[in-house]
Parts: C-alpha cells; structure tokens; sequence
C-alpha cells in the first residue's frame, strides 16, 4: 500500500480480497457525503468501482477511485479529515468499521503488516 | 490507538445517565471510549441520510438533531427531534435495512458512533444496555402510536398545543414569563411535525399568542399558560 495524499492511500489487489472479506460492501445509487472536512470518519472506506470527490469547503481537491483507502488513518487515530468525501452515484464502496480494522490488526497477520504502515505513516 | 481525549470519554458526558450506556461500569466505559468516534456536527450537516446502507449506531452528546422523511414528492416531514442521551440509527442496525430516515443537526451537535459489530457484541454481553435500547424502542413505538392517533383524530389547533406541550417536555427551561422552548426550529419545520401547512401554523401561533397561551421573543416560544394549552391539546388520560 501506498499514501497517494495525507487521507488516500492505494491498496493492492491481493490486500482488496481480504479486506472485503472483513467489511461491508455496498454500492451508493445517489450521491451522498461520506465525511465532512474536521470531523473523524465514522468507518473507512475501500473504493472498489467508481468515484469520490475529496473537497476542500466546496471545491473538489482531488477525485479517487477504485482501489483507494480513504479514513482508515484517521478513523483509528482519532484525527479530523482534512477534506471533506463525497461518493458519487454508482460507487462501489466497501466499508471497514474500527472494529473490522482491529480484527486484521489482530488476526491478519499478513494484511496487519500492511495496515500498520499506512496507520503509522 | 491514539489516546482519547478527556472530554471525549462517556465517563465526561453530559447526557451520561440519560443514555443506553449509563449503567456501565467505568472499565466498560473505557472500552467504548476506545472503540467510539466523536464528531461535532454543524447546523445543517448529515448524520445519516434516508436510503444509506447502516454502519453502526449514533449516541447524542449534546445538541438537538432533526429525524426527517423524505415522500416520493420530496416533501420533508420531520419524525421526531432527538436530543442528548436519545440513540439514532438501531432500528436499521437490528433490521439491516437501509436507513428509514435522514437525520441533521438542528445546532452545532456532539455525537458519538459506535460501530455495528461492537455495538452488537455490547448488546449480546451486557444485560443493561439491550435492556435501555428495548426501553429506547418501547418508548419510540409509544410516541410513533401517538402520533398517529393525533393526527387522525385531532385538528391543527389541538395537535399545535399538543406539540408545543412535547417540545416543552424534551426542551422546556424555566424562564421568568413561563417555559421556554429552548430549541431553535423553523416555522415550516413545526407544521411538517403536525402534519398542516406552514400559514395554517402561522395563523394558529397568531390565535395562541392572542389567547395569552403563548408570547414569542424573535423565534423563540415561550409557554405562558400550560394548563389552558394541556386543555386546548384535548389530551387523553
């Protein structure tokens, strides 16, 4: 895995696998607002298809797509987003909640090594 | 995990023995603060939104939060207004369904998330808390039956009294003219909690404010006369 900006970091195919297996998958039919700018988000979120907009007050900074980890860094240590998410129609997402996280941590050996990279960075 | 701050552990909060989680013991305690995210949400801003996939479970801090539903013709209506120590989100974490309804800040709002698979496993282990959320439930299908029945057999001037006698129960604050409703909601917002048209509401505020039922100070309510306002809801004993 690799930091493509201070939120985002770009995980592998293999880590994909095996971090759907953990979370929630659901695709998003309307747009929606994942997290706000200075706020922590409440899950993590794993691009699968699609895409989300990363905005700065109203202006979009950067546009992600699949592939992407967005707010697991913050999520587990507590820090305040420095923009704001917001998914687009027909997005694929997979969700990973604190506790999803700390049971790789825990449990996954092979993918926790990978995690605590990005955790740490 | 980072270290949680002071002010963010349920042992701090100001709605503490109101909530689901006030019979806890401070070990447990500190587990949740652990494993919960603490968020101020700003006047306007998102909880969750009608139709989203539910992640976990919404504990009020402090503030006021707006539970809206959204019809076919876009039409708002306002379910209910939850404040501190009241849960959202945990009908749609035991059904699994998508979330029934949209949930926004009403005013600059502190609110806690705990994630689903906690949430659950807190509820399979501690007595207390699934018995709080049977009595969070209980006390939501109480109010939903209420409603229901006012707006089918009560008219606009009855369920505008009954209304206000809610908001003065969850929001009232003794002031020196009577009670005030110490919640900041709009004029369009009220009469979509009472099922009428916002002018009907206005001419209505109009005949309580004559009747010395009520006074208004800029937006705010004030309750001058609750036992000629309990007579004019028609309540049920």
């Amino acid at each position: 895995m690799f930091k493509v900006n201070q939120m985002v970091s770009t995980v592998e195919n293999e880590y994909i696998q095996r971090l759907t297996q953990m979370g929630e998958v659901v695709t998003y039919t309307v747009a929606a607002d994942l997290f706000y700018e200075g706020q922590i988000p409440v899950v993590a979120y794993l691009i699968l298809d699609g895409h989300v907009h990363l905005l700065k007050g109203k202006k979009i900074k950067d546009t992600i797509g699949g592939g992407h980890l967005v707010g697991a860094r913050e999520l587990m240590n507590n820090i305040n987003a420095k923009m704001s998410a917001q998914i687009m129609p027909k997005t694929k997402v997979c969700f990973l909640s604190k506790s999803d996280i700390q049971e790789i941590l825990d449990n996954d050996d092979q993918t926790s090594e990978h995690l605590e990279e990005l955790l740490n960075a | 995990m980072r270290k949680i701050k002071e002010a963010d552990k349920c042992q701090s909060c100001p709605s503490r023995g109101k909530g689901i989680f006030c019979e806890l013991e401070n070990n447990d305690l500190d587990d949740l603060s652990q494993h919960k995210v603490t968020n101020t949400y700003k006047k306007g801003q998102t909880l969750f939104v009608q139709g989203n996939h539910p992640f976990g479970l919404y504990c009020i801090n402090s503030g006021n939060i707006k539970v809206t539903k959204t019809g076919a013709d876009g039409k708002e209506t306002i379910v209910r207004v939850a404040q501190g120590g009241d849960v959202l989100g945990h009908r749609s974490l035991f059904t699994n369904d998508f979330y029934t309804a949209t949930a926004t800040a009403l005013e600059d709002t502190k609110v806690c998330f705990i994630d689903k698979k906690y949430i659950l496993k807190l509820i399979e282990d501690k007595p207390s808390v699934s018995l709080h959320v049977i009595n969070k439930l209980s006390r939501d299908m109480g109010a939903a039956e209420n409603k229901l029945t006012s707006l089918h057999q009560k008219n606009v001037r009855e369920r505008l009294a009954e209304l206000l006698l809610l908001l003065e129960q969850t929001h009232g604050e003794d002031v020196e003219e009577g009670r005030k409703l110490n919640i900041k909601l709009t004029r369009e917002e009220m009469a979509t909690m009472i099922g009428t048209a916002n002018e009907t509401l206005i001419r209505f505020i109009s005949e309580f404010k004559d009747e010395g039922l009520i006074e208004q100070k800029g937006k705010t309510i004030i309750l001058t006369n609750k036992e000629k306002l309990a007579d004019w809801a028609n309540l049920a004993y």
